[in-house]
């Protein structure tokens, strides 16, 4: 027992990065699951005796509103707490999607080359010829607004990210022995592919998908603030986009959800970032 | 030679340009969703549906759309916006200006900042403006820019409004314009308040789009220099007595700023991708701003037409950037 | 007066607190228009020594002790714009790769007119006029259309001519030759020698010619100087370190050079008694030191 506490310490104090970044996301997931737990009020429950009220270090605040109210007299600290489930859903659908199709093209088209190869390589470029964001607004604009078409916007946009470095990883691993004595062996194509090469992409994909979470939070947030993403559960961004018309007024409303946002964001890159550092020692041998 | 490389790099674009133009028609026509129903109010009649879509050709059946999409976009002819009722290409092309002087100088406050940070940052080196350098790279690459566009709209706007909040310039002002080019304008006709206050406005965008295209300058022309400094050709420019300024700037530099173009040229085609989230930020009124519109009124042909225009940007940079690092390099130029 | 007299000269790394010294009290002296030669084995600390002249040393190296004397000045302590002057002016240096001894994006004009207009005032004609004639000297035939061409368009001897053009430009009183010829053709080899040794009796420069290649010593150095683990094992006029080796390691040193003349005889590595012997010496050395 004692020897796993000492390398867990050990863990941490090489990488901390990957813990701090862990546990925030860990926090964060809390949070989502617990929310109707956590928040003190309705988050769409409107109170107009009480709009635009400061947090609590401010003056003329409302302990029963710790955060303040927004122009309909929303508890923002409900509205954060419930927002943290529409981040959550699309960081993780989003990044799940968009990396498995991503490294399911990328191991076909670095494994089996050819015309194949070259097909899936000008479908990557053609994707990558228009801004990220772009993509993901005229898509949800032609979708309609909701919370599946941010989903299928973060898979359009991010797949091409694992396509290019999974196809690279196996372009490498390809000439490797252990592929050519599998070959040998008589192993057919599907098997080498998931028994032999997905294993060793793994990590690779793995330290990806953290970071892909934090990009997919940002598109959320994008997409929110204008108003195509879900409608009936508030959304950070969404509060942003509210916060912004008065924000001389209550200047709370908008900058809560931006400091939200970035807690997450630098979380999930600092997770990612340990990951791979992680994940370094482990490709060495 | 450079122009047979040139022409080879142009003709490979185009199937790339093809490809664009063939997936936004798929993407615009074969997603779920009725764009027609999405914009008709509530009380129209079947025939008014019918009708408008004939005016837009959706009754045809995908391959005639397809011909009559390309044959329109040759012509130049990228249709009416629905809900601007006007010509769709003069529409992007009045906002285009707007952008491009956006991105234009946030791309030369990212190279002036970018650097001479990475400079300053080799120069000093392990003393104090080197750890300062590193810790200010980091903090800026640290969030994309659509949050340090928000954070800067909140503290410079907001909490200190040294600058303003959204716009290009106060509307009174902008009748004082006789072209779209407010910077350009305004500094080659030498009324220079005007200038100033077309900077005024730009500012807080430029600097959200230039911060993570600066740090990265910054950081990949440090390892550059650094790298180059190991070089036998630097000791001995250290050997003929030449200061340490001059060994750095007329020897280290050059050949470190051709390995930092090729690295960096990706991120300036990021930098025009991020045009799209910053002007929605500052409500700037450029292409990118303008999608936004379009996107929310489900309007058909005014999105096209900006994802085409931004699409051929993008490609066209890249040629750019591609042919400029051939260009740099003296070993490839003369091969 | 010497042109060069280094004294009890140690020179160390310093990383996190621990110090690993590379030099361990070398002593050197060279008379002016004399050729002094250093050899040793790889990591013996022959580049350093040429290196701590200089003061361009590697980011961690520090020079902890000793005195570099160049015509009686101390390198060691002078300040930064006046080490850089004398350097300019005074030395010069030749090192072992050619091609990467020149910056691959400035002409060779550039490169050689350099530290004429610079260091020596010259205008921008006069300069090049001397350039010319500088390449004259170092027989670089087509010496106008050398100017104007980059250096990846040269081949290693040329480039390595140039090198030396360069060095010589200044009519240096020291010229630090570490390895010239190491990455050279054989052919090649030969003719830099001559060259190095037909300039340096013209210009009246002293040579420090750091290399592994006892060959090269006997036919090019007046001294030699034989260096082992960062200090000086032996030193003495060329003839008599030959003939008569004092310290076994050189005599060792001397045995282990191939004979291609006599393949009959084999090789002979340095016994490792005598280097155990040495490291024995050294690491009493340094503990005395640290002490």
């Amino acid at each position: 027992m004692s020897a796993l506490r000492t390398s867990l310490w050990h863990s941490i104090r090489t990488n901390p990065q990957l813990w701090i970044g862990g546990t925030v996301f860990a926090a964060i997931v809390a949070i989502a699951a617990l929310a109707p737990w956590l928040a003190g009020h309705d988050p769409m429950e409107q109170d107009l005796l009480s709009q635009h009220l400061p947090p609590f270090w401010l003056p003329e605040n409302n302990p029963s509103f710790p955060l303040g109210t927004d122009s309909l007299g929303r508890d923002i600290l409900s509205r954060l707490i419930w927002g943290t489930r529409p981040v959550l859903l699309v960081m993780i659908a989003g990044a799940t999607l968009s990396g498995m199709l991503g490294v399911v093209l990328g191991l076909v088209s670095g494994y089996f080359s050819g015309w194949l190869d070259n097909a899936i390589g000008r479908l990557i470029e053609v994707f990558m010829s228009f801004p990220p964001m772009l993509l993901a607004i005229v898509l949800v604009a032609v979708t309609g607004p909701g919370l599946s078409a941010v989903v299928m916007a973060i898979v359009l946009i991010g797949w091409t990210r694992f396509a290019r470095v999974i196809r690279g990883e196996v372009l490498v691993l390809r000439e490797q022995d252990f592929i050519t004595a599998a070959r040998v062996l008589g192993y057919g194509h599907r098997r080498i592919l998931f028994s032999e090469l997905l294993p060793n992409i793994a990590p690779i994909a793995l330290a990806l998908f953290a970071l892909e979470m934090g990009r997919a939070i940002v598109v959320e947030a994008v997409l929110a603030f204008i108003g195509f993403s879900a409608s009936d559960v508030p959304t950070w961004g969404g509060i942003i986009a509210d916060g912004r018309s008065y924000v001389y007024q209550a200047w709370w409303v908008m900058t809560l959800p931006v400091v939200c946002i970035m807690i997450s964001v630098l979380a999930l890159s600092m997770f990612a970032d340990g990951l791979r550092k992680a994940i370094d020692p482990m490709m060495q041998r | 030679m450079p122009i047979v490389y040139v022409a080879r790099r142009l003709l490979m674009a185009v199937p790339t340009l093809l490809g664009v133009v063939i997936f936004i028609f798929v993407l615009l026509r074969v997603v779920p969703g009725d764009p027609i129903a999405m914009m008709i109010p509530g009380e129209a009649t079947p025939q008014d549906i019918a009708n408008l879509r004939a005016v837009y050709g959706l009754d045809r059946s995908i391959g005639e759309q397809f011909v009559i999409y390309i044959g329109n976009l040759l012509r130049g002819d990228f249709g009416e916006s629905i809900s601007i009722k006007q010509n769709v290409l003069s529409l992007v092309l009045d906002r285009l200006p707007a952008t491009f002087e956006l991105a234009f100088v946030a791309m030369v406050i990212a190279i002036a900042v970018g650097l001479s940070f990475g400079l300053i940052a080799v120069y000093w080196r392990r003393r104090w403006p080197e750890y300062a350098v590193d810790t200010a790279n980091a903090v800026a690459l640290s969030l994309p820019e659509f949050i340090w566009g928000l954070i800067l709209v909140l503290s410079l706007s907001v909490m200190w409004p040294l600058f303003p909040i959204s716009g290009r310039i106060d509307p009174v002002q902008a009748a004082d314009f006789k072209t779209q080019f407010y910077l350009f304008e305004s500094l080659l006709t030498g009324r220079l308040s005007l200038l100033r206050e077309v900077l005024e406005y730009m500012f807080l965008p430029a600097v959200s789009l230039a911060l993570p295209l600066a740090a990265v300058i910054a950081r990949v022309l440090k390892t550059s220099l650094m790298e180059g400094i190991g070089q036998d050709y630097v000791l001995l420019a250290r050997v003929k007595g030449l200061s340490p300024l001059r060994v750095l700037l007329r020897h280290v530099l050059p050949n470190a700023l051709i390995s930092t173009i090729t690295i960096t040229g990706l991120h300036f085609t990021f930098l025009v991708g991020g045009t799209v989230l910053v002007e929605l930020i500052f409500a700037y009124p450029g292409i990118g701003n303008m999608l936004y519109g379009a996107a929310i009124n489900r309007d058909l042909p005014l999105l096209q037409g900006v994802t085409i225009i931004f699409a051929v940007i993008f490609i066209l940079l890249n040629l750019l950037i591609d042919i400029s690092y051939t260009l740099i390099n003296p070993r490839v130029r003369l091969a | 007066m010497t042109v060069l007299d280094i004294q009890d000269l140690h020179v160390a790394f310093t990383q996190r607190g621990r110090v690993t010294p590379v030099l361990r009290g070398v002593n050197l002296t060279i008379e002016p228009g004399r050729i002094c030669g250093l050899v040793g084995e790889s990591g013996g600390g022959k580049t350093m020594v040429g290196k701590a002249i200089t003061g361009i040393l590697p980011e961690d190296a520090r020079i902890t002790a000793g005195r570099i004397l160049f015509k009686g000045r101390n390198l060691i302590g002078l300040p930064e714009k006046e080490r850089r002057q004398l350097l300019g002016r005074s030395i010069a240096m030749i090192l072992q790769q050619p091609t990467t001894a020149l910056n691959p994006i400035l002409r060779i004009e550039t490169q050689i007119l350099e530290v004429l207009q610079r260091q020596m005032g010259l205008a921008h004609q006069a300069a090049r006029a001397r350039a010319l004639e500088l390449l004259d000297t170092v027989q670089i035939r087509a010496p106008e259309r050398v100017l104007r061409q980059y250096p990846h368009e040269l081949s290693g001897g040329m480039c390595q001519r140039v090198v030396i053009a360069i060095a010589f430009s200044c009519q240096p009183a020291l010229i630090i030759a570490d390895e010239p010829t190491t990455a050279l053709d054989v052919t090649v080899q030969f003719e830099i020698l001559r060259l190095i040794k037909i300039l340096q009796r013209d210009f009246g420069t002293a040579v420090l010619f750091i290399t592994h290649d006892l060959g090269v010593v006997a036919n090019l150095c007046d001294r030699v100087s034989v260096i082992f683990g960062g200090s000086i094992i032996e030193e003495g006029q060329t003839t008599d370190i030959f003939t008569a080796p004092k310290h076994p390691y050189t005599s060792a040193l001397m045995a282990a050079s191939p004979r291609h003349d006599q393949p009959e005889k084999g090789l002979h590595p340095v016994p490792a008694e005598i280097v155990s012997q040495l490291w024995r010496e050294i690491e009493e050395h340094d503990r005395a030191r640290s002490a």
